[in-house]
């Protein structure tokens, strides 16, 4: 699955990356290589979907940045979930979990 | 905020921005190298995997918010380099708006240095003027000087509280008399009228004030020195008094030896202490020439009685530490306190502290011309806007290709729409700064036409009225508000048309040849509007100046032409005796009485339509108001006039019933009156009144009125009815008059003499007459015209008609200019299809029939509109200006007609040009 297509899945892409720094702050790459690995490389978060999405969510104050030492030594952005993402985080992983159900329900019965 | 600050931190953003796509490309290189690459492969894999570096970042940026301001620099720019591009067009809309901008700009600029301006003086902020309403008088009151005194001596929020007290003064023991030229700084909008010096006397403008007054107001004498404390005590033998720096300037050419002169002021001994300095006025609306401790008029000290005796304005400086709300928290338990410790104080009275401002009080008088300008002027920046827009969407059919090819390339209709609406307000506000130059000279023309008219008719008096009207910042934010407005008002509706997605029909080009487009509609919308507007403000400015002709040609119910006020000085203020004074009065009187041209003299306490109006009650006598003091304090009171045997005869008054006053009647001051038919019909409708009772006054209200005695008779028998006349003001006949007998032995009397033909050739046999029998009794003359054109509710029918043509005429001139170029773009637009009906076989004549239908559609409606409209504003207007007429058909049918005609010139001039083209190349023509 290919994740340009913003407009379609623009809020998914916002809630997996909320979701993926709920954990732990993380920096863009580590954060598109979270989300690689553990969707089984199934999706593949592009660059030019990713870095807009965390200025946007950083400019809505649902991340805030530092810079601080990565592992490998070089200064690099890590962005953390604030308060407000975690709320926004919860009501998004809410509705989506009413989107997977209803789709599923329907994928279901037409079969 | 965020946006705020990304857009000052931009360098360090970009840097930053930068470094995280640095980062995780570099990160992606280290991961593809340890996943077995070479370090050439692992690089070039990563930058694959990015893509382009710049689009994200330009995204990012998006969704910062930074964009939106770089946009609107990017717009500014873009609809600089076009309004440089297209002269004529830059032109023609600066023009028109700075005309209407400015003008509403001017206004404001007026209004600001009426109201809003702070005082000239040091700290400003903490001067206030208190009102009082009682329930007689409404907001904002004067006070009685015993209730400031109680407020004086009560607030612990005042630093100091004078009061003061203004009085017309007429000046003697001067002898030498100077006229300079005023000088002053160029941001005073001054009036300054002429020193009317007739026979040696001298009327000056007063302002009795306690000795703490310049303490309040935080000014020092520029010479001399001012009041000390202790100054305004009554009975002093002479009182010190300070002039004006512009009256002495005027009057004594700044002559230092001034200075401990002695000067008489209405027979108030005086020595010069001080000059104050120019332009100082305190809250007045003129500059008053003399400044007298209030103890000169307070002599003997004040009886209880003068509670009711509103004789003064008040106002005082704040204490540092006090603040304003807290003075307003105070008043309502300093006013309930003086009610209950003086019960005979009026009880519904209410006090109120407002910011002291330049014309205090007094710029209520211009909120009435204030409330009807600010609309007219608005309508002509509307005129304006309404013309710039059509300008706009001629300009925007030309860019129509420009706004295809954008909306084609993807660019949003709503940053088109932005773009467009920010050339708009850049346009505006250039407008604004060039409007600041137009307001100056719109002030100073203006101010100079309405002073001039003044000054013609003589009201002007000697006074000075500095105006500052020098721009400040409320006045820089006030044009750049407007111009906000009006760039959004003008360029929206035609950003909106020009973007509409409708991307083919503009691509292929100028539509269709025939036809009303939506665009040509939204063009007749404009011209109508214009006209509509513009009919409606002449209309208004028709009605005033018909009014104010009106009021010219009204018979006032007396003989105003044939008849002189004529003012002697009182020669008691000279220092004559009493007997002396009653000596010279007779043989003036018999003097005069014998003059050729002279036919009667009568004398009056006071003239009609001139001098102050002095009310009494009066009612049928025995009625039940009598015993009942609610309702004797609330009684309807109606002007009354004392007058001397021949007063009727000298001012042409016919009696309609009854008879005069004998003059037995008038030398021992009968108890006999004469009613107004007006007065007469309401005491006792549809009845004969000669020989009924009415009683006059009540012994309460003997000494309630400033200066003057009011008249009390239980019993005066009505001998007779007199005809209605207008002595109260000019645009209404009084709703009541009576008249009281009264000897014409006293100086203060006005003294009125009847002449054959023009009053004018006697006066000055007149003066030389009174100065014959004295050489010190000097003399002014006004004829009872002159004082009709002075009378203050026909001088602001006449101004304010005057002011409203002109701005009638700047909304035309833009309304004429605007639908000529609006049909000269229609027809131009329409040149092709011009062309194929001419090739077609269509005469010259047929065209021009043509071009001229479809513009007189959106004129006729804009004719039909704007006379609802002006039919509406008359209604509005009639409810200020009592003796407007409402629909006044003349004038809407004149102006209309006229409106009408300079609308087909505007729009047959481009059509002719239209017609005239040859088909052949109105066919090429593109």
């Amino acid at each position: 699955m290919n994740l340009r297509k913003a407009e379609l899945l623009q809020g998914t892409l916002d809630m997996l990356i909320l979701k993926t720094v709920a954990v732990q702050p993380l920096h863009g790459y580590g954060i598109a290589q979270r989300i690689q690995q553990i969707s089984r490389d199934v999706l593949q978060v592009q660059q030019g979907s990713l870095y807009p999405a965390l200025h946007r969510l950083e400019n809505r104050g649902w991340l805030q940045a530092e810079w601080r030492e990565s592992d490998s030594g070089r200064e690099a952005k890590f962005y953390r979930l604030t308060k407000k993402g975690r709320k926004q985080l919860e009501i998004e992983s809410s509705e989506w979990g009413r989107l997977a159900r209803a789709v599923s329900v329907i994928m279901r019965t037409t079969e | 905020m965020r946006r705020l600050r990304a857009l000052f931190s931009k360098d360090r953003m970009e840097k930053q921005l930068e470094k995280e796509l640095r980062f995780h490309i570099e990160q992606q290189v280290r991961d593809n190298a340890a996943a077995g690459m070479t370090e050439e492969q692992a690089r070039r894999e990563a930058m694959l995997a990015f893509g382009g570096a710049e689009q994200i970042k330009e995204e990012c940026r998006d969704e910062r918010g930074v964009n939106w301001f770089e946009d609107a620099l990017q717009d500014l720019r873009f609809g600089l380099r076009l309004l440089r591009k297209d002269r004529g067009y830059t032109f023609a809309a600066l023009l028109a708006l700075a005309l209407g901008i400015g003008a509403n700009t001017a206004l404001f600029a007026l209004f600001n240095g009426v109201a809003l301006r702070p005082l000239p003086v040091t700290e400003p902020e903490r001067v206030v003027s208190l009102y009082r309403s009682t329930a007689q008088l409404p907001f904002p009151g004067p006070f009685s000087f015993v209730d400031y005194e109680y407020i004086r001596d009560r607030s612990a929020l005042f630093a100091f509280v004078s009061a003061n007290s203004a009085a017309h003064l007429r000046m003697s023991g001067v002898s030498s008399s100077v006229n300079s030229q005023p000088s002053g700084s160029a941001n005073i909008l001054g009036i300054s009228g002429p020193n009317q010096i007739q026979g040696g006397s001298e009327y000056v403008i007063g302002l009795f004030v306690t000795s703490d007054y310049f303490s309040v107001m935080g000014v020092s004498p520029v010479l001399g020195h001012g009041f000390r404390p202790g100054d305004d005590r009554g009975g002093a033998a002479v009182y010190p008094a300070m002039l004006s720096e512009n009256f002495w300037e005027r009057r004594f050419g700044r002559d230092p030896g001034i200075l401990g002169k002695h000067v008489m002021f209405s027979g108030i001994p005086v020595v010069i202490a001080g000059i104050t300095p120019r332009d100082f006025m305190g809250t007045r609306p003129g500059v008053p020439d003399v400044w007298i401790p209030i103890g000169a008029i307070r002599n003997p000290q004040p009886k209880p009685a003068e509670r009711n005796n509103l004789c003064c304005f008040v106002e005082a400086r704040l204490k540092p530490s006090a603040r304003f709300d807290q003075v307003q928290a105070a008043l309502p338990v300093l006013n309930a306190a003086l009610h209950r410790e003086h019960p005979d104080s009026d009880q519904k009275s209410q006090l109120r502290v407002e910011p002291a401002v330049p014309f205090g009080s007094g710029h209520r008088a211009f909120d009435i011309l204030f409330a009807v300008f600010q609309p007219a002027i608005g309508l002509v920046l509307l005129i304006a806007c309404a013309n710039v827009a059509g300008l706009l969407l001629g300009r925007a059919a030309a860019r129509q290709r420009e706004i295809a090819v954008r909306l084609a390339l993807g660019a949003s209709r709503a940053r088109l729409v932005r773009q467009l609406v920010t050339e708009g307000i850049l346009l505006a506000q250039i407008a604004g700064v060039i409007s600041l130059g137009i307001t100056w000279w719109m002030l100073r023309a203006g101010a100079r036409f309405v002073f001039a008219t003044l000054a013609s008719s003589g009201l002007t008096d000697n006074t000075t009225v500095p105006l500052n009207v020098a721009p400040d910042f409320r006045v820089f934010l006030y044009t750049v508000s407007i111009g906000m407005i009006a760039g959004l008002l003008f360029a929206l509706a035609p950003a909106l048309q020009a973007t509409r997605p409708n991307l083919t029909s503009a691509l292929k080009e100028e539509s269709t040849p025939f036809g009303g487009t939506r665009k040509s509609r939204f063009r007749g919308w404009m011209v109508g509007t214009q006209i509509a507007v513009c009919l409606m403000l002449l209309l208004g400015a028709g009605m005033l100046v018909r009014s104010s002709i009106r009021l010219l040609t009204t018979d006032p119910g007396f003989d105003a032409p044939h008849v002189l006020d004529v003012s002697i000085l009182n020669p008691l203020e000279l220092g004559y005796t009493a007997a002396r004074a009653d000596q010279l009065h007779k043989e003036v009187l018999e003097r005069l009485r014998a003059l050729p041209g002279v036919k009667s003299i009568a004398t009056a306490s006071r003239v009609p339509l001139g001098g102050n109006v002095m009310n009494v009650i009066v009612y049928a006598q025995g009625s039940r108001i009598a015993s009942d003091p609610q309702a004797l304090s609330q009684a309807p009171q109606f002007a009354f006039t004392f007058v001397s045997f021949k007063y009727f005869e000298t001012l042409g008054i016919p009696l309609l019933r009854g008879r005069g006053f004998t003059e037995q009647e008038i030398n021992g001051r009968a108890p006999v009156t004469i009613l107004s038919a007006a007065l007469a019909q309401t005491l006792w409708p549809g009845e004969d009144p000669i020989g009924k009772h009415v009683t006059i006054g009540s012994p309460a209200q003997a000494s309630a009125s400033f200066g003057r005695q009011l008249p009390f008779s239980a019993s005066s028998e009505v001998i007779g009815v007199a005809r209605d006349v207008y002595s109260v003001t000019s645009i209404a006949p009084d709703p009541g008059a009576l008249y009281l007998p009264q000897p014409p032995s006293q100086w203060d009397q006005n003294l009125l003499v009847r002449t054959e033909g023009d009053s004018r050739a006697v006066a000055s046999a007149i003066a030389s007459e009174v100065q014959s029998v004295d050489r010190n009794l000097s003399v002014s003359l006004q004829s009872l015209s002159k004082v009709i054109t002075t009378e203050g509710g026909f001088v602001t029918t006449r101004v304010t008609g005057i002011v409203f043509s002109l701005i009638g005429l700047l909304g035309l001139v833009l309304a004429s200019v605007g639908i000529y170029s609006m049909v000269g773009f229609t027809a131009s637009q329409q040149t092709r299809e011009i062309g194929i009906r001419m090739a077609l076989g269509a005469q010259r004549s047929d065209v021009l029939r043509l071009v001229l239908q479809r513009s007189m559609r959106p004129i006729a409606a804009g004719i039909l509109a704007g006379m609802a409209l002006g039919t509406a504003l008359s209604f509005a207007l009639s409810s200020l200006f009592q003796g407007l007429k409402l629909l006044d058909a003349p004038v809407i049918a004149g102006v209309s007609l006229l409106l009408t005609v300079i609308a087909l010139i505007a729009s047959y001039l481009p059509a002719r040009r239209a017609a005239d083209l040859d088909p052949a190349t109105s066919l090429r023509f593109e």
